[in-house]
């Protein structure tokens, strides 16, 4: 890995939630003659790593986490007309998610911080949206050729159709096709572990690590 | 047909109606407050008024009976059964005038009148008659005139023990003017009492009130004993959705916790409870429903919905609560399904419709409820602020009590408090949390952001009490919720915050909020402080003006049918603003 005084700008652009910034820095990056995956890899993703641990730690709170997540698509505007024209395109993605809050429930701002968080990490995201049927998750995903299916859930009344996607997915002879996250106030490891999912998130930046893990990305 | 004079004194005032015309009638016509219980049937005695001059006439036997047993001299009449035959000059007794209360402990002083739909008056039970042997029902319901009330056939093991060859006294428990609940051997007119309850999520309060004169008996308090199955209420929802008899040991702590605080206070006030002949119960929906054992099913999953929202009034062996068996439960009314009857009952305590034309309530609680006046229009929404302000959620968060930190101001360099109930402080509670931080944003120790500056990551107070950035963070979130409901709501009305008149806040804080730290947080918006009123338990105060007053409950029935309600988490536009709303900052 070859270090560029633009790597740390980059990152700290992330940090600081600069829209104009990280655009900016994109694109000098690219003039730079810097590949556009190790942009991302080298120079911004460690930014959007540090916002996590602020994140963890208290330091940041929500306003600043969606800020930093809209700095990093930001700088993704500008690299993803370029990446999808290289052989490192499709590497740099790092996977297709379909994500939604299940079936019964309408809670979305957690739900909402995965899928900006996942997108910001360079997964490709479809977002569902909140009352989601447990059989559009799966009919989504197969259109889509996803590779993960991600499920939030808020309240334990609700938490428990997240089993039946995994049961419908069984049953539809679909199970080996994708990854099935799960995450959600009610929810953790032991839930996840009893329905079967393939993962699960405490928290959004949880969530990310969870999605790389799934994918063998980690 | 002649008309004749009747002159009010001391006022001098003078009215003028036909010859028959029955006085009480005519004062009743006239505007002037007199209390009418047995709605002029010459029962109850109140509607007393001294001859002092001119033609009255006789008073008939059953009148006579009524006087009597007040031991009235004969210049005394009751202005029901006094007909206008000539001019004739009166005073009104002063135990004629309408009774009033003002129901709130804190704030603006409301004065209703007392008018409740259960009442207690002597009744004469005549001997029988050998020549007309009419039935001992027969005998008492001669004294009222049609329309004749219903009559629970409970009254008859009572009328079964009165002396058949002498005349005596009972005394009817009327509910509603038309149905009688129940009879008591003797004058126990002056015994009339209920309760009102104020059912919360946390905790339960119990207001034991005299019928009479809406004098408050006792009042007790204590923890909601569901927060076993868990401390919010979604946790107690799920768990009786998804396991039936769990909604049955929910609806029996409920009663527990309810009948524990009756016992102390009937207690307190010296009476039993066969003494308590209608209770009034005034909790948020999940609360009422959960009471009454009802199944949860359309509470857990959206599309959420109430099963009801007004409900006819309950027989006591319904409730499950300790209270004469004959007696009533009314239960306040929820305003469509997600706000409820809590909210319903605090806006009649604050009686919101005869105040000014633009206003806002908000409720600091759980739920963190709010509903905008904009004249005749009215919108509620719950924002689900969590239960940071009772002081749970907290790493030493407690709800307003002993030991409570209520208040804080800066001191110096420093930081300096008052704990209810004097000595160490054991917790911090809402209004303490409100002052913390808000000395804290003065202080300079957490930012806008809401981030702690120092290097210890911590706001201390003293050895095991500060607040850390997780306990900062969830008052943010809670006041964010609160403040992204008023501003949806406002937005929705087509209202700005200058536009309103009133800001009313209630919550059981343990105390007094401090305005001014409210809205340097940004808890609630920065207006004139005399704009704002804050008004305590609202929720109880409420449950008493629907205990003293029929019309009241009508009223309130109307006004939550007519609210609209405002979903947040529909509306795209929440996300946005909730995160806006994030930063401790004032705002209008």
């Amino acid at each position: 890995m070859i270090m560029h005084s633009l790597y740390p700008r980059m990152a700290q652009a992330i940090i600081d939630g600069d829209l104009e910034a990280t655009a900016g820095l994109a694109r000098e990056g690219l003039l730079a003659g810097l590949p556009a995956p190790d942009i991302i890899t080298n120079g911004f993703l460690p930014g959007l790593d540090k916002v996590g641990v602020l994140w963890e730690d208290g330091e940041y709170f929500l306003p600043e986490l969606i800020q930093s997540a809209e700095a990093m698509k930001a700088a993704m505007a500008v690299l993803r007309p370029v990446l999808e024209g290289t052989a490192g395109g499709s590497a740099a993605s790092r996977g297709r998610a379909v994500i939604g809050t299940i079936e019964g429930d309408i809670h979305d701002i957690g739900k909402n911080l995965v899928s900006s968080l996942l997108s910001a990490n360079g997964f490709e995201v479809i977002d569902l949206g909140a009352d989601v049927k447990v059989d559009r998750f799966i009919d989504a995903a197969v259109e889509a050729k996803a590779d993960l299916i991600c499920l939030s859930a808020l309240l334990t009344t609700t938490m428990v159709n997240q089993r039946r996607v995994l049961v419908r997915l069984q049953e539809r002879g679909l199970r080996d096709r994708f990854k099935v996250l799960v995450g959600g106030a009610p929810v953790n490891r032991k839930w996840a572990d009893e329905i079967g999912a393939d993962g699960y998130g405490e928290n959004a930046t949880a969530a990310v690590r969870a999605a790389l893990k799934a994918l063998g990305k980690a | 047909m002649r008309d004749h004079q009747l002159i009010i004194l001391p006022e001098k005032r003078v009215l003028t109606a036909p010859e028959g015309t029955i006085v009480s009638a005519l004062l009743f016509e006239n505007g002037i407050p007199i209390g009418f219980p047995c709605r002029q049937r010459g029962l109850c005695g109140k509607c007393l008024v001294e001859i002092v001059a001119g033609e009255a006439g006789l008073a008939y036997p059953a009148e006579r009976a009524v006087l009597d047993r007040q031991n009235r001299p004969p210049e005394f009449r009751l202005a029901c059964r006094l007909t206008l035959r000539g001019p004739l000059s009166i005073r009104i007794a002063p135990q004629a005038r309408l009774s009033t209360i003002a129901p709130l402990i804190e704030g603006r002083r409301r004065i209703m009148i007392i008018d409740p739909p259960l009442k207690k008056f002597a009744v004469a039970a005549p001997a029988a008659s050998a020549a007309d042997p009419e039935s001992a029902l027969d005998g008492l319901l001669a004294a009222f005139t049609p329309p004749k009330p219903a009559v629970a056939s409970t009254v008859l093991p009572v009328l079964a023990g009165l002396d058949p060859r002498r005349a005596g006294t009972v005394t009817a428990v009327i509910y509603e003017d038309r149905r009688i609940l129940a009879v008591e051997p003797g004058d126990s007119s002056g015994r009339a009492f209920g309760a009102a309850v104020d059912l919360g999520t946390t905790t339960v309060v119990v207001e034991i009130v005299d019928l009479s004169d809406g004098r408050t008996a006792a009042i007790a308090a204590g923890l909601n004993g569901q927060v076993r199955f868990g401390a919010d209420v979604v946790s107690r929802i799920t768990a009786a959705h998804l396991e039936p008899k769990k909604s049955l040991e929910l609806r029996d702590e409920a009663r527990r916790s309810i009948n524990a605080l009756l016992t102390e206070a009937f207690r307190q006030a010296g009476i039993l409870a066969a003494d308590c002949y209608e209770i009034v119960v005034a909790g948020n929906t999940p609360m009422n429903h959960l009471f009454l054992g009802l199944p949860m099913t359309t509470l857990a999953e959206a599309p959420f919905r109430a099963l009801f929202s007004a409900l006819e009034s309950l027989d006591a062996s319904v409730g499950g609560l300790d209270m004469n068996g004959a007696g009533r439960i009314y239960i306040a009314p929820n305003i469509k399904s997600f706000v409820g009857g809590d909210i319903a009952a605090g806006l009649a305590a604050v009686d919101i419709e005869n105040g000014p034309e633009k206003a806002l309530f908000i409720d600091l609680g759980t739920n963190g409820e709010i509903v905008v006046k904009n004249g005749p229009r009215f919108l509620a929404t719950s924002t689900a602020a969590g239960p940071a302000f009772e002081g749970m959620g907290l790493s030493c968060g407690m709800i307003a009590g002993p030991g409570a930190i209520h208040k804080a101001e800066r001191d110096g360099k420093g930081i300096d408090w008052r704990v209810l109930g004097g000595g160490e402080g054991r917790g911090i509670c809402g209004s303490g949390l409100v002052d913390i931080l808000a000395v804290a944003l003065g202080q300079e120790w957490i930012d806008s952001e809401g981030r702690i500056l120092n290097a210890d990551r911590n706001i201390f107070l003293s050895p095991g009490l500060s607040l850390n950035q997780k306990d900062v963070r969830e008052v943010q979130l809670a006041a964010a919720a609160i403040r992204t409901g008023i501003r949806m709501l406002l937005a929705e009305t087509g209202l700005v915050v200058s536009d309103l008149d009133r800001i009313y806040v209630a919550g059981a804080f343990g105390s007094a909020l401090d305005i001014g730290n409210a809205m340097r947080i940004g808890l609630i918006p920065t207006v004139l402080p005399e704009k704002i009123e804050f008004v305590g338990n609202a929720s109880l105060a409420g449950a008493k003006v629907l205990l003293l007053s029929g019309e009241e409950r009508m009223r309130c029935e109307k006004l939550a049918a007519t609210i609209r309600h405002l979903s947040l988490a529909q509306d795209e536009r929440f996300q946005e603003i909730f995160i806006d709303s994030l930063t401790f900052k004032r705002w209008k």
